[in-house]
């Protein structure tokens, strides 16, 4: 092969490719924006009562449009069961997808780690601690016990391991490596912590607490939605619009300081948006794996690894997996209900091996 | 442009690497850096551009301390193209290229910054690579995208970390020789580091020679590449011939490596093979 007298192909025809080729990451974001609106439609019509596709969304058009039927009145029924009962687990569903995803996304690239995912600080180890204490002792950081106070208390451990990271990662010259181990060390002192309350609970509590921890959309309701939904739009917001800046810092600390990017303060201001988010969806949904891990890798097979596209591409196909995951979980036994943490990763883990086996090059091999 | 280089002094924690450095660097022009592995030639550029503090001394660039530059200023000012480039996630070429329109963009990049991309592809003779994945392509065409990313912040002055390395003896030849006619006919000041005495010999304006730290001579090729200075610096014996006017070198034994590498009093990095600071 000749470099010398490379095929010439002018300016334009260059243009034209890669304006297709942003069209066609363009298309992937509304596919998946187009199917989770199918799927919540879908998710709707699961229930005691029996509504149909298309009503579903009538019934919600209607509602946000403040037509009010008699209570006690089919319509109200219908009405009711949509969007208090129904819904908020969608809505909760649709967050904690993109939410997690954005997680992966950023934690990958902050990292340079394909193997890195939101849970890479121990932040979960950290929601799983705090969760437990609330449940086995009783004990809150708010006033108020019972559910919010074990929200409470899952959010504030949780963002404890992840201010350690932030605080390592500012104090010395750490590479990605370094971070990763020192996350994987806080992982394993909260889980020591959270057994070691364990063995102490009586079986009851034990099973709660053990509950807890397999992440689940079951008994959402509306007034868990606004944290979660606040925080996770302004951690997307913040990581859309700083997109080309997490790429400068995949090159690495030189290469993006060479670019004019303050390498080490975007890292840790990715960390904290990316705790806090995770933090405030695995507070009330309990710990969901792999969705974090694998959505950035499916985006990044398709699309590239371009974190303009990749960053919203992962929350819409985030949502579209924890949708159709839980979806899945809640029709596939008559008997009840499979939580979606235990779907995403019997479904998850195989599926994903198959798109790794698949892959004829190594994955994001630089030679 | 100028780069005003006083008193230059740089450690890793306590281990001192760049040590009473001087110079003064102006116009457009190609330079290449020689000297042995862990001399301290990556460490000497990574203190023009911000990469690296300087312990001691100062380095003015324009008139102005380094210190006194913002990362973004500096980055429009001074072009970087890194030794390796560590894509665990690798873009396409022209978004590869695209970051290094970053110092002047603001927010997203918008269309005269994709302009400027195809414009320098087009330059470089890379535009059937653009839609192609920067993990898909050879060593030789990496080096030309990290070259077109260094050229795409629109720099002063560029400075190349062994741009030549893993190339083959033609592609280090129209490498080489694609920096000396950037200086020439765009204006800009090229710094190289280089390993290939006789490629830097032909191409360069002038040449740096650094040896355990400091600047050894500094000069054109013929005043620098003598006998005695690559004896000094290398350790190694040589004979200089000129031909089309470069001095080229002829390369003979090795004096032997117990005196040279297992030195005491050398700095720890001249062993081989104890993966100490590369440059």
């Amino acid at each position: 092969m000749s470099e010398c007298n490379p095929p010439v192909e002018d300016v334009e025809s260059i243009k034209e490719g890669y304006r297709k080729y942003l069209l066609r990451k363009t298309l992937f974001i509304v596919g998946c924006c187009i199917i989770v609106f199918a799927l919540a439609g879908v998710a709707c019509t699961l229930g005691n009562r029996d509504i149909g596709f298309l009503e579903v969304y009538q019934i919600i058009w209607e509602h946000i449009q403040g037509v009010s039927y008699e209570p006690g009145s089919p319509e109200w029924w219908d009405d009711y069961s949509v969007v208090n009962i129904r819904l908020p687990r969608i809505v909760m569903a649709i967050i904690a997808g993109m939410g997690l995803a954005i997680g992966g996304v950023a934690m990958q690239s902050i990292m340079s780690n394909p193997l890195a995912d939101p849970y890479t600080t121990g932040i979960s180890s950290g929601a799983c601690f705090g969760a437990v204490t609330a449940l086995i002792m009783g004990f809150s950081f708010s006033s108020i016990l019972g559910q919010y106070g074990i929200v409470t208390n899952a959010f504030v451990c949780s963002l404890v391991p992840a201010l350690a990271m932030i605080f390592i990662s500012r104090i010395s010259r750490t590479s990605p490596a370094t971070l990763i181990l020192a996350g994987t060390a806080l992982s394993y002192i909260f889980n020591a912590l959270t057994t070691l309350i364990m063995i102490t609970a009586d079986d009851e509590k034990l099973q709660t607490a053990y509950l807890w921890q397999i992440g689940s959309f079951e008994d959402a309701m509306w007034s868990e939605i606004p944290l979660m939904l606040v925080v996770t739009v302004i951690g997307s917001i913040f990581l859309i619009f700083t997109a080309n800046k997490l790429n400068l810092l995949i090159l690495g600390d030189e290469s993006a300081k060479s670019l004019g990017l303050d390498a080490s303060k975007y890292r840790t201001l990715c960390l904290i948006a990316l705790s806090v988010v995770t933090a405030s969806v695995i507070s009330f949904t309990g710990i969901i794996g792999f969705v974090g891990l694998v959505v950035p890798h499916i985006v990044r097979m398709i699309l590239g690894s371009d974190n303009k596209f990749l960053v919203p591409a992962s929350m819409a196909l985030g949502a579209v997996v924890l949708l159709a995951a839980d979806l899945v979980g809640r029709t596939l036994t008559e008997v009840g209900e499979l939580p979606v943490g235990l779907i995403m990763s019997f479904i998850g883990g195989p599926v994903f091996l198959y798109i790794i086996l698949r892959q004829k090059k190594g994955y994001g091999e630089v030679f | 442009m100028r780069i005003e280089i006083k008193d230059l002094g740089f450690g890793y924690s306590d281990i001192p690497v760049l040590k009473n450095i001087n110079l003064d660097l102006n116009n457009p022009q190609f330079i290449s850096i020689l000297g042995p592995n862990g001399v301290g030639k990556s460490t000497l550029i990574h203190c023009l551009n911000k990469i690296l503090s300087p312990s001691s001394g100062t380095v003015l660039v324009d008139g102005k301390e380094v210190s006194e530059y913002t990362l973004k200023d500096m980055a429009k000012k001074i072009g970087y193209v890194p030794y390796t480039s560590g894509d665990s996630f690798p873009l396409s070429v022209i978004d590869t290229v695209l970051m290094g329109r970053h110092p002047h963009s603001n927010r997203r990049s918008n269309e005269a910054d994709l302009e400027k991309v195809y414009e320098i592809l087009r330059k470089l003779k890379m535009t059937h690579l653009a839609l192609r994945s920067f993990d898909e392509l050879s060593a030789g065409q990496h080096q030309k995208v990290m070259l077109a990313r260094g050229l795409a912040q629109e720099p002063e002055i560029l400075l190349l970390d062994e741009p030549t390395s893993n190339l083959d003896i033609r592609h280090q030849m129209d490498v080489t020789r694609m920096l000396r006619n950037l200086s020439h006919t765009q204006g800009i000041m090229v710094i190289m580091i280089s390993h290939d005495i006789n490629i830097a010999a032909r191409y360069s304006d002038s040449i740096i020679l650094m040896k355990d730290g400091t600047v050894f001579d500094v000069g054109t090729p013929e005043e620098v590449l003598t006998e005695g200075n690559i004896m000094e610096v290398y350790g190694v014996e040589s004979r200089i011939i000129t031909e089309d006017g470069h001095p080229h070198i002829i390369l003979k034994d090795n004096i032997p490596d117990e005196e040279t590498l297992w030195d005491p009093s050398e700095s720890s990095c001249t062993m081989p093979n104890t993966g100490c600071l590369k440059g």
